[in-house]
């Protein structure tokens, strides 16, 4: 089994004021392996950021065990703590301060020499507005100069809660391609993100949770792979016949924008069926889920099954 | 830790808002001495002994000796109190002395410690005050605490580390306006060739030093409340509110404010102890006339609360304050 960079278990939180106690996180349990993109993923209010600012001593779990790098956290945050870069919710700096002089605070905390600075505003990008207030940055240069941030440490993991949160298109790729190359030069990724599409593409693995609770969990092919049948989508002359010999034997046919779609994980029987009927298809399409059906089933099955909020 | 103290410092250092009160720190200082400086003068002997002339003079006026007269011949009349010298509260009351004769107002030291330069101690501690809660409201204000705590997670060195900053920061810059402060009052005595008796000067540099110390503690004290309340402005209405309320419930509540009120016992640690008035018993009133009719030392309506009284009440009251700053700051969640 790979070594485990993030291990919780039964992790609670518990938000107490006079309105009652809410339940932001449920026992949860999250295994993040070393190396590669781990997507962190669900809904507003699935506990998310709750978690990820436990893991990082921001917030007191009410129960549970969490640690990092195998050390137990936060009883010994300090000593992983230069190995963990992080960006959670918006990025948050001296908004009078410029750029460079936010980062050279942090470089100084942890002894960093201010070259490293340097180097840090190079890679995202900022050379030049390095200088500016931080107030007068736009959205996507507050997350670049957040990513800057936790380059300063030369992290061996990264938690990156919605970083591309008002990025533009190009930034967006931008990061996106600055993730997936930190994953491949062995740095461990725990991306939060909403954007799913962008998630299936850089990660490797993934959480899902919701209401606070786990719901999946494992690499992403096989998230992907396990949650129900295959479909195709079948393109013919005349559909009608098409579906009438389908249904003949045995295939669940609907029609679809392009044709019929086929509740089927086996393409052989569509097209021997159809040949068989005198009928030739021009084009069979598998329909292959992806993440975001897959987010979208387990978190609607969970708001119905759980009606609390979280956060 | 004294890399965290060096970066709470550059952080200090950095803050605009900050640095405008540190020179306001200083400045007022030097607007205080010059005010004093325009409205008063040093007392050289040429002068003195012309009022003193003049005083002596006015004393032999037939209305002068008949008020004074009056007085000797029925002191209760006049206020003076049981047990008191009447022929002394007397002269007081009715014989000229040189100061009414001076052509403006005498510059004295020792006189400046308990006008000019108190208010210089005063305002200086308010403006301290505000660093320390300005200082520590930005973090909570702009967010960026939780950011600092994702490069140093122990929290308890990064309070400590802040609150060394903004005390080492204010008392240090206190100590240089109030020394200022007093340099230039001594000053003009040099320029006119004047002599500062003995030991006058080092006292007045003291008073402005203990000031300094107790500036210093008031930015603890606002740098910690508002690291507990995590607002500057939600400290800022407590403070108002308390120094409102509280000087009324202490005046109902309480016969001797000494021992509860942190102005008495902040003077008292400026002063080098502070002579402070109290409520007499009803018991000192023996009669219908309202005459002191005792000479107990409880119907003298004046105490005195001394330097080291002072500086036990403002060490508890900063221990207090910073030790459940300390434990709210370790404990509660940062957003």
């Amino acid at each position: 089994m790979a070594e485990l960079v993030i291990e919780a278990t039964g992790l609670r939180k518990e938000f107490r004021s006079r309105k009652g106690t809410r339940v932001a996180v449920h026992d949860l349990d999250l295994a993040v392996p070393a190396g590669g993109v781990h997507g962190f993923l669900g809904p507003n209010g699935s506990g998310k950021t709750t978690t990820i600012r436990m893991l990082l001593g921001l917030a007191r779990a009410t129960r549970g065990e969490m640690r990092l790098f195998g050390q137990q956290v936060p009883a010994h945050l300090p000593a992983v703590i230069d190995r963990v870069g992080a960006v959670v919710e918006s990025p948050k700096f001296s908004p009078n301060f410029t750029g460079r002089r936010n980062l050279l605070l942090l470089a100084r905390t942890i002894g960093v020499p201010d070259a490293q600075v340097d180097r840090a505003v190079e890679t995202v990008g900022l050379t030049g507005r390095d200088r500016d207030r931080y107030k007068s940055y736009s959205l996507g240069m507050k997350q670049r100069l957040a990513i800057a941030a936790t380059l300063l440490k030369d992290p061996q993991l990264l938690i990156l809660d919605e970083p591309t949160n008002g990025l533009d298109p190009a930034g967006i790729r931008e990061i996106r391609e600055t993730i997936r190359d930190l994953g491949e030069r062995g740095v461990t990724v725990l991306l939060s993100s909403h954007i799913l599409a962008e998630v299936q593409q850089v990660c490797t693995s993934a959480t899902i949770i919701g209401n606070g609770r786990l719901l999946a969990s494992g690499r992403v092919d096989d998230l992907i792979g396990s949650a129900g049948a295959s479909a195709y989508v079948v393109e013919v002359p005349d559909p009608a016949p098409a579906g009438e010999a389908l249904a003949a034997a045995g295939l669940v046919a609907t029609p679809a924008p392009d044709g019929l779609r086929v509740e089927t994980d086996d393409p052989a029987l569509v097209t021997r069926t159809l040949g068989e009927a005198g009928i030739w298809l021009t084009a069979l399409t598998p329909q292959r889920r992806d993440l975001e059906s897959v987010f979208l089933e387990l978190t609607a099955a969970d708001t119905l099954g759980h009606g609390e909020g979280a956060r | 830790m004294i890399r965290l103290i060096g970066v709470e410092l550059t952080r200090l250092r950095w803050r605009r808002a900050v640095l405008l009160m540190l020179a306001a720190m200083l400045v007022v200082p030097v607007v205080i001495a010059v005010i004093a400086l325009v409205d008063q003068q040093p007392l050289g002997p040429d002068a003195y002994a012309q009022a003193e002339q003049q005083a002596a003079e006015e004393a032999k006026q037939p209305y002068v000796q008949e008020g004074l007269q009056a007085c000797l011949d029925d002191p209760v009349d006049f206020g003076v109190a049981p047990g008191e010298d009447a022929e002394q509260v007397c002269r007081d009351y009715n014989v000229p002395t040189a100061d009414q004769f001076l052509d403006y107002n005498p510059l004295d030291l020792a006189q400046a410690r308990d006008d000019s330069g108190l208010a210089v101690a005063v305002i200086v501690g308010l403006i301290a005050l505000l660093v320390g809660t300005t200082f520590a409201g930005h973090d909570w204000n702009t967010g960026s605490m939780s950011n600092q705590l994702l490069f140093e997670t122990r929290r308890v060195r990064v309070w400590s580390a802040k609150a060394v900053a903004v005390v080492l920061v204010t008392g240090v810059v206190a100590a240089i306006g109030s020394t200022v402060f007093w340099l230039m009052i001594a000053a003009r005595f040099w320029l006119d060739d004047l002599v500062i008796p003995d030991g006058v000067l080092l006292d007045s540099l003291q008073q402005g030093w203990r000031g300094a110390g107790v500036a210093a503690l008031g930015a603890l004290g606002g740098f910690a409340l508002t690291m507990l309340s995590r607002s500057t402005v939600f400290t800022l209405g407590v403070l108002f509110g308390v120094s409102v309320a509280g000087g009324i419930l202490i005046s109902l509540l309480v016969d001797d404010p000494g021992w509860i009120d942190p102005t008495v016992n902040a003077a008292a640690v400026i002063e080098d102890g502070k002579l402070y008035y109290v409520d007499v018993p009803e018991s000192c009133y023996a009669d219908a006339s309202g005459s002191y009719a005792t000479s107990d030392s409880d119907c003298f309506g004046e105490k005195t609360r001394s330097l080291g009284d002072g500086l036990i009440y403002l060490g508890l009251l900063s221990a207090a304050i910073s030790g459940a700053s300390v434990a709210s700051y370790r404990r509660r969640d940062v957003p």
